[in-house]
């Protein structure tokens, strides 16, 4: 019974923008890549425009047992949205990184009492104050897909920046991946997006 | 979708699966003919695996009207031999549980396997219903899966254990098993195995003769007693590790466990974890062997304390004194699901070693809840909406009229800003609970709200009793042509199936007069003026009133359809007054700059928000 190394990685989202998707690629490519791999998530009911959490847990060597891991466990911890991306910062572990869409889709509960998206620019500064800068990505993924011509391949840019800093899979392995799980029209579009990712943090 | 198919791959493919798809899978590993059920979380996605990737392969995958009816499909189907699996969430197996009992006296010819989800937390069910005790209620044997391997692997080895006991089989699952992706490697597949002949014996299938009964209890009881012989050629039961603290655990908790061990180490692998994937008989001669050198055992479950009492009492039976720690002396907790930081700080209490929980540096900052909304478009705001005004337009105030709401996303409309349902309990109960309140005495108008499917379910009964018994009452079928909330599953309404089966439609509007409802009619929720005054006209009429307010659910028609129009908010003209997102609250309105913005995005242009902006501030863009 040694004890496996396990990369965590934490997805949040608001239902609809596609972290599930995220989290089934990288579940798919870990298996490609002879990993053991886990991923906690419930699905099915309406979860549109609600909060949703993936985690995934990617076992290098060894088998992964726990679908899910603790507060303070996640090595890397991606959000495609801002609000949710506050609620769930309890999850960063010690010296996680943290990967961050510039986006921001107040709740209706907000919208009811008057506030909006200036709630963006309050939390980053929050979150930026608590977090080393070296370990803190706030990526324009939403906006760079919609350059793209694909403003549903945000999580494709952020699967992009999280291998690029993360180096977990292989380019063929990522590329089998996204190829097996998107239709013919999806998958070319799908893979731009995954590489401007890519270069997003090569560039930095 | 995708471009490989988990149901066709060969023998020996190590591939990414979720468990419901494992054990769709296992469907055709176990060669499944007849596979049922009725969508419910979290065990939906394994007819849906079956429709999605099932094309050619033979086998019978189709909805049932309610779990009840998908059960004796099943059984009836096993009965001639057919190898049949009906799939359920927990309150299901409730719904199914009449013929689960008999089916254990009469047994089974071809391998029959009932997958039963639970769904600790919960996440998506009313309860934290254990359904392990009705393995112990039905007599029928229960097997237990920790992982996607497992999932698929079980599903076979049901089956198999199915056949060899002439007995339905149960497949008990939780959400962490049904929704988790994790590697699976595929075994051989099997022709599905149809019909095969049915002899005539009424001592066995008829139930109506009580000497006959009695017999086959005893049959039953003697059957019973044969499964763990059995299910150890399949592997079944496993003991890990060697020392004399003992941990029992099944289910995903064996993989809590398994972590911690790995991650800690305590006592210098002093620790022994059983594995019990028997749940029903319990494995005694497996559990009197494994616990035999136990110093002190520790069983880690979810949910009620159903091994720890099994436990015990065998302990107890062979004069075996050791100390058992559970969730009866509150070791761990009897509600919520577990995780390895619970069984670690459990097991670091009785053993003495320190847990590394990692202290999260930081905290989660404070931000407004987010529960799911109803969609934006969705039919459903619109038929709540004009509930409520037909209820003032009627001359009531909202506090006097209770509104019984009933299973589906429409459930959703007891959040602000519509606050509209008071009660919901179970499928159906909509219509009967309301029937209830009425005859008690309330002397103004009750109204129940029940989608389609839920009415297909369990809501054509309370109906006729309503109408048998003269109630006053509202009933409002809320029809968007589809099982929304679970992941939009076909309904008895549709003119072919999923797989492709040309199917005879079946209308709710001829099923409602045909009980013999006086006052029906069938509005259009888009239509809001209309189906108000409707309302308020059925409010003040005895008897049974029934409005069908149909219109297909939002996201079933954008995927048809498209997005039609396009709204924007004229910001000269917005005054923050919010009127828009208080009467709708859509989710594709929000705030931004000091004025409603419109998520083009989320937006699906019903227009509906156009309606409420006292200043003409929303306005249709031209469509790209």
């Amino acid at each position: 019974m040694s004890e496996s190394k396990i990369v965590n990685i934490l997805i949040s989202s608001v239902g609809g923008q596609g972290g599930l998707t995220l989290s089934r690629v990288i579940a798919v490519a870990s298996v490609l890549s002879g990993y053991s791999v886990r991923t906690g998530e419930t699905l099915g009911m309406a979860q549109r425009f609600g909060s949703v959490l993936s985690y995934v847990r990617v076992g290098i060597d060894g088998i992964v047992y726990s679908p899910l891991f603790d507060e303070g466990e996640a090595h890397y911890m991606v959000c495609m949205e801002v609000i949710e991306c506050a609620r769930a910062l309890k999850y960063l572990g010690r010296d996680g990184v943290l990967i961050v869409d510039d986006v921001v889709k107040p709740p209706t509960s907000m919208s009811l009492v008057g506030s909006g998206s200036e709630i963006k620019s309050v939390l980053l500064k929050q979150i930026s104050s608590t977090i080393d800068s070296a370990r803190f990505f706030l990526v324009p993924a939403k906006r760079i897909a919609i350059e793209l011509g694909s403003s549903r391949a945000a999580n494709m840019v952020l699967l992009g920046v999280l291998n690029g800093i993360s180096k977990l899979f292989s380019e063929s392995a990522v590329t089998e991946a996204v190829s097996s799980l998107f239709s013919n029209s999806t998958r070319e579009p799908s893979l731009l997006a995954y590489r401007r990712g890519v270069d997003y943090i090569k560039h930095l | 979708m995708r471009n490989y198919n988990p149901l066709k791959a060969p023998e020996g493919v190590r591939i990414a699966l979720m468990g419901n798809e494992a054990i769709a899978r296992g469907v055709v590993e176990s060669g499944t003919y007849v596979v049922t059920g009725y969508p419910g979380t979290p065990s939906s996605e394994i007819i849906m695996t079956l429709h999605e990737y099932g094309s050619g392969l033979d086998i019978y995958a189709e909805w049932a009207v309610n779990e009840r009816v998908a059960f004796e499909i099943a059984l009836g189907a096993s009965l001639g031999g057919a190898r049949s699996l009906v799939t359920m969430k927990g309150p299901g197996l409730n719904v199914a549980s009449d013929p689960a009992l008999s089916a254990a006296y009469s047994g089974v010819n071809g391998g029959m396997t009932i997958l039963v989800a639970d769904d600790p937390g919960p996440m998506t069910t009313q309860t934290e219903q254990d359904s392990r005790w009705y393995a112990k209620l039905s007599k029928l044997p229960m097997v237990s899966p920790s992982s996607p391997q497992e999932a698929k692997d079980f599903m076979v080895v049901s089956q198999r254990l199915s056949e060899a006991l002439q007995l339905p089989v149960i497949l008990r699952t939780t959400t962490r098993v049904n929704h988790t992706v994790g590697e699976v490697i595929t075994g051989g597949t099997e022709l599905p195995r149809g019909f095969q002949g049915f002899r005539a014996d009424p001592p066995r299938y008829v139930r109506a003769g009580m000497s006959w009964n009695l017999e086959r209890h005893k049959w039953l009881n003697n059957q019973l007693r044969l499964v763990e012989g059995l299910v150890k050629q399949y592997g079944l039961n496993r003991v890990v590790e060697g020392g004399n603290k003992c941990i029992v655990t099944e289910g995903v908790s064996y993989n809590y466990v398994m972590e911690v061990l790995s991650r800690y180490r305590p006592t210098g692998n002093n620790v022994k974890v059983i594995k019990v994937d028997l749940l029903w008989p319990i494995p005694r001669e497996f559990l009197l062997n494994s616990l035999s050198d136990c110093e002190e055992v520790l069983v880690v479950e979810e949910l009620d304390p159903y091994l720890e009492e099994s436990v015990k009492a065998l302990l107890n039976e062979q004069k075996i004194r050791v100390n058992v720690y559970g969730k009866s002396n509150g070791f761990l907790p009897l509600e919520g699901e577990l995780s390895a930081l619970l069984v670690a700080k459990t097991l670091s209490k009785l053993l003495g070693f320190g847990v590394l929980s990692a202290e999260p540096r930081l905290k989660s900052l404070e931000v407004p809840s987010r529960p799911p909304p109803m969609c934006p478009g969705c039919p459903h705001r619109n038929s709540y909406i004009a509930i409520l005004f037909g209820i003032a337009k009627a001359g009531y105030r909202r506090e006097d009229i209770p509104i019984f709401g009933d299973i589906g996303c429409y459930a959703l409309s007891v959040n602000p800003p519509l606050n509209a349902i008071w009660v919901e309990h179970s499928m159906g109960a909509s219509i009967s609970m309301a029937i209830g309140f009425k005859i008690s005495g309330y002397n103004r108008p009750v109204i129940a709200t029940i989608g389609d499917s839920t009415f297909f379910h369990a809501g054509l009964q309370p109906l006729i009793e309503a109408v048998n018994k003269r109630v006053d009452l509202l009933v409002v079928v809320l029809d968007n042509s589809v099982v929304a909330m679970t992941g939009h599953q076909s309904t008895p309404a549709w003119e072919t199936t999923e797989s492709g089966r040309n199917v005879k439609p079946v209308d709710i509007v001829e099923i409602v007069r045909s009980v013999g409802v006086e006052n029906l009619a069938v509005v259009d929720p888009f239509n809001l003026d209309e189906m108000t005054t409707k309302v308020s006209e059925f409010l003040k009429k005895p008897g049974v009133n029934v409005l069908i307010a149909r219109a297909p659910c939002a996201i079933l028609k954008v995927r048809r359809e498209g997005v039609k129009r396009r709204y924007k908010v004229l910001s000269d003209k917005c005054t923050k007054c919010l009127a828009c997102v208080r009467v709708t609250g859509c989710p594709a309105l929000y705030v931004s700059d000091e004025k409603v913005a419109v998520s083009t995005e989320d937006c699906v242009g019903c227009g509906l928000c156009v309606r409420y902006c006292p200043y003409k501030a929303i306005v249709e863009v031209e469509a790209t």
